[in-house]
């Protein structure tokens, strides 16, 4: 358990848009992102001082066919012939290359770095996803009983509530506190509020001459099994984060040369990683995940912070009741008073602890790979007060929170203006 | 070390004549389940097989309404979901498994802590196991 050994700073950050797009494959979401980052960097900086690439990619094999990613990115955005690789946890895998990039910087061993992800899902068939997410669970012996992505959250949840009384309005609360974020955010899958989705379903049953649903709320609307199906009980549609192509880019830069590229640097103060077993029977408990208790508990000793002291974070909402797991494995409320907390609006962007503003995974979309480091986009924005139409107002410190698979990797990183 | 006889292959041999087998450590006396080469407590490699009795209680389950392939091949899908979960068989050994006999069409029906016992069943040439109610 250590300290960095010299500063690390965040001096660029971009992320494709996301959503669905038959027409890219990796090579134009990563450069898209790539680009972005490039630009952002206040004072410019050419594509040879990037001198290695961290790559997050989860299941490029299959969803693509093409492997060896990491150089192929690097080659595409022009910052071969340095180190280029591709970093795979599942879910935490451009969680994990941020990592990887900010021990490379802090040890001395690169001053600049571009840490990234991508991941273009939607070339397959809904079964075949999950068949390829499943993988990132145990293959021996919880796939073949069943066990899917959504099912193994659905079985935490179901654990959640039999042990705290969580309840499924306070999960569905989760999903539309995000989508709210999400409707403010051009980047994201969904720009719209479930209310938004209720009404242009209204409008659309009164256009074709079909019986009109008679929705009073977002909450009616997410009880109606026909506008929102089960996917894994019980879990429904809404609170499951969407099949996503995306690509996310940060760039990294040493502390002594950062001032070079931008006088607004984003520092890293903590870093913070941990593992479990991929099978949910291996754990002893299914209501927290030791990785990400693991993972916060190093970032905010190296940091020197605590929880409270966070002002904004962005966490792995891959479901709803995710996000509630992920508060509590962080801190910010007690174990078993996070479903609690999405209800009094403490985690809207108005609420003592603002979470998920992108929208989170559930509505900004999660393009698996690129998940990580999109959230380290998020808090950029908004460490920088860039963040547009769901800026919170001053804040200075901030987290990001990145889950591979059902808990078996966390990364956590906590960053300062 | 020698090469580990508590495989995969070697536990899926052993459902398949309906048997339910752990490695058992030798040294601190947990009870591995499945078998892994060494022991998940005290990491030791001295183990002995032992067979469980099938009767457990469900920890937590889901209900999968959109199943991947594999299941979707069984016939399962949104109109016919079916149950999985996690079963603790005693002394710390859990498992993930197939549920039957649950109504899964209301799984609000489910409880968890009830009493569940061994079921195997044939899919394929290849035996699955399950956990019925006790
Ligand atoms: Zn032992």
């Amino acid at each position: 358990m250590g300290k960095l050994a010299r500063g690390v700073a965040v001096i660029g950050a971009g992320m494709s848009k996301f959503g669905a797009f038959s027409d890219k494959t990796t090579r134009e979401l990563f450069a898209e992102a790539f680009i972005e980052a490039f630009n952002s960097v206040d004072n410019g900086i050419e594509t040879m001082e990037i001198e290695a690439l961290f790559l997050g990619n989860f299941s490029n094999d299959i969803f693509e066919g093409q492997v060896h990613t990491g150089p192929l990115m690097a080659d595409v955005v022009g910052i071969t012939p340095g180190p280029a690789m591709r970093i795979e946890d599942a879910c935490a895998s451009s969680g994990v290359a941020l990592r990887l990039g900010v021990l490379a910087v802090a040890s001395g061993a690169h001053d600049v770095v571009c840490v990234g992800g991508v991941e273009k899902m939607t070339n397959l068939e809904t079964s075949r996803v999950t068949d390829v997410l499943a993988s990132a669970a145990d293959a021996m012996y919880e796939f073949p009983a069943g066990a899917t992505f959504p099912g193994l959250y659905a079985e935490i949840a179901n654990a959640h509530m039999k042990k705290y009384g969580t309840k499924v309005e306070q999960l569905r609360m989760v999903g539309i506190k995000n989508h709210e974020n999400g409707a403010l955010n051009p980047k994201a899958q969904f720009q719209s509020s479930i209310r938004d989705i209720m009404r242009a379903r209204i409008e659309k049953a009164k256009a074709r001459g079909l019986p009109v649903p008679n929705w009073k709320d977002e909450m009616e609307f997410l009880s109606d099994p026909a506008a929102n199906p089960i996917v894994a009980w019980p879990l429904r549609l809404f609170d499951c984060s969407p099949i996503t192509d995306g690509a996310s880019a940060v760039i990294l830069a040493a502390e002594e040369v950062a001032r070079k590229f931008t006088d607004t640097p984003i520092y890293v103060v903590g870093t913070g990683q941990g593992s479990d077993s991929l099978a949910l029977h291996d754990r002893d408990e299914f209501t927290s995940l030791r990785a990400a208790r693991i993972a916060a508990k190093e970032a905010y000793r190296m940091a020197g912070l605590e929880p409270k002291d966070i002002q904004i974070a962005e966490v792995h909402d891959c479901f709803t009741i995710a996000e509630i797991v992920a508060t509590e494995d962080l801190g910010f409320f007690k174990p078993g008073e996070g479903g609690k907390a999405v209800e009094e609006g403490l985690t809207k962007r108005d609420g003592d602890k603002p979470i998920n503003t992108s929208g989170g995974l559930k509505a900004k979309g999660h393009p698996v790979g690129a998940s990580g480091a999109a959230q380290v986009v998020e808090i950029w924005h908004q460490l920088r007060g860039e963040a547009g139409a769901r800026q919170v107002p001053s804040v200075e410190v901030g987290l990001t929170h990145n889950v591979g698979g059902s808990g078996a990797s966390c990364v956590v990183h906590i960053f300062r203006r | 070390m020698s090469a580990s006889e508590f495989t995969v292959s070697r536990f899926r041999e052993f459902l398949s004549k309906r048997k339910i087998m752990a490695a058992k450590c030798k040294k601190c006396g947990t009870v591995n389940l499945p078998p892994r080469p060494m022991c998940k407590k005290c990491h030791g490699t001295e183990l002995e097989w032992v067979e469980l009795n099938g009767k457990g209680k469900l920890v937590t389950f889901s209900v999968v309404y959109v199943p991947p392939t594999s299941l979707v091949a069984e016939g399962y899908g949104r109109e016919k979901p079916y149950a999985f979960g996690v079963v603790d068989l005693g002394q710390g050994a859990k498992i993930t498994a197939r549920l039957t006999g649950f109504d899964v069409e209301r799984p609000e029906s489910i409880r968890l802590g009830i009493n569940v016992e061994a079921e195997f069943l044939e899919r394929d040439g290849k035996m699955i196991l399950a956990f019925k109610p006790a």
